[in-house]
């Protein structure tokens, strides 16, 4: 639950939703869905995801599924942490 | 305008308006675009710090704002140097505790000032960037997300570019290969021997923000080596990144809270040269 509340505190900062993001669940949408997040917002999700867990995305490790839905991104950084362990 | 090797640097001073005087602050700034959306909130943080009996010294880096020079010749060592100017200046004006108060990329600026300075300061730090490395791959992500779908190149190939000399352009920014080199190898690591205090605040959005881990774990290391570090977050935007212009005013009032709550106890200056 702490790794949800992580992800949704950083779109809601980095795409300025303002508190929109307390509402999201697992399973909405975010790339094509949300207009906030273009490309640059993707970079800086990405930043500050390294930057509140500490640990480093490759280019190849990141693609557009892991975008798809909060579940999706959430799935991501789990992942992220599970290796850094 | 402070006169630097090679130019002159723009600073704002603020003294202290209070009788008693508090000690001193410098700022040092965030990066590019990050510094640019921060100007209001450093500014009024300046005001009501100068208003605690604090004297504020806020300035524009070497090729930013209204300094002098070529923001393609910048370089933490330069700006290292500049910063240390600054920090001559205040230091025939002001008395009591002396506080960098770093903001985003500005902490990666405070070992290299604290190394070059022989002084002892506490430090204030709002959202620090811990790893001078990871905030130059958020620099090469903004370039890549920047450039149009068809020539967007990986960030493999624009590290290779910038270690065979080149420099490359973000954001409106000439950033030299020095600069990256520089960011490469550059984090917030300070000795116990050449920090007073560490007084570290975060902002966040979530309706009950935590702390990044990442910070979590920096300041435990920081107590281990024995140094006074105290960290905090608070419920904010984040005024540095966001779409429009936005402050945290919990910000500044818990930094009020930090720099005078330890004046009283602050360490002399030369204590470090003992």
């Amino acid at each position: 639950m702490e790794i949800d509340r992580e992800v949704l505190a950083v779109l809601d900062d980095v795409l300025s939703l303002k508190g929109r993001a307390s509402a999201f669940g697992h399973a909405t949408p975010l790339m094509n869905s949300l207009p906030e997040l273009d490309s640059m917002a993707v970079a800086a999700v990405l930043t500050s995801l390294e930057e509140r867990f500490g640990f480093t995305i490759a280019d190849d490790e990141v693609d557009a599924a892991a975008f798809a839905t909060v579940g999706s991104l959430v799935a991501f950084v789990e992942g992220k942490l599970e290796t850094a362990r | 305008m402070l006169p630097v090797a090679g130019g002159e640097c723009f600073c704002v001073w603020r003294a202290p308006e209070s009788t008693a005087q508090r000690g001193a602050v410098l700022h040092l700034p965030a990066f590019g675009d990050e510094m640019n959306k921060s100007r209001a909130m450093t500014a009024s943080a300046s005001r009501r710090f100068a208003m605690q009996g604090f004297g504020v010294l806020t300035l524009d880096l070497l090729g930013t704002g209204d300094s002098t020079g070529d923001f393609g010749d910048g370089s933490i060592g330069r700006w290292t140097d500049d910063i240390g100017c600054a920090l001559d200046w205040l230091d025939t004006r002001t008395e009591g505790p002396l506080w960098l108060w770093c903001l985003r990329f500005g902490a990666l600026l405070a070992s290299p000032v604290l190394n070059r300075t022989h002084a002892k300061a506490s430090l204030l730090l709002w959202q620090p960037v811990l790893a001078g490395a990871q905030y130059l791959t958020h620099l090469l992500r903004m370039k890549i997300a920047g450039a149009a779908p068809g020539d967007r190149q990986g960030l493999a190939p624009l590290r290779q570019r910038i270690r065979d000399g080149h420099s490359i352009e973000i954001g409106g920014y000439g950033i030299s290969s020095r600069l990256a080199c520089e960011l490469e190898k550059a984090g917030l690591d300070v000795a116990r021997e050449d920090v007073g205090r560490i007084r570290w605040l975060e902002v966040s959005a979530s309706a009950a923000p935590t702390m990044s881990p990442a910070a979590r774990a920096r300041i435990a290391e920081f107590d281990a080596a024995g140094i006074d570090v105290t960290g905090s977050v608070l419920q904010g935007p984040g005024f540095w990144q966001s779409a429009e212009i936005e402050s945290c005013p919990g910000l500044i009032d818990a930094s009020v809270t930090a720099l005078t709550s330890e004046s009283i106890l602050g360490i002399p200056r030369d204590s470090a040269v003992l």
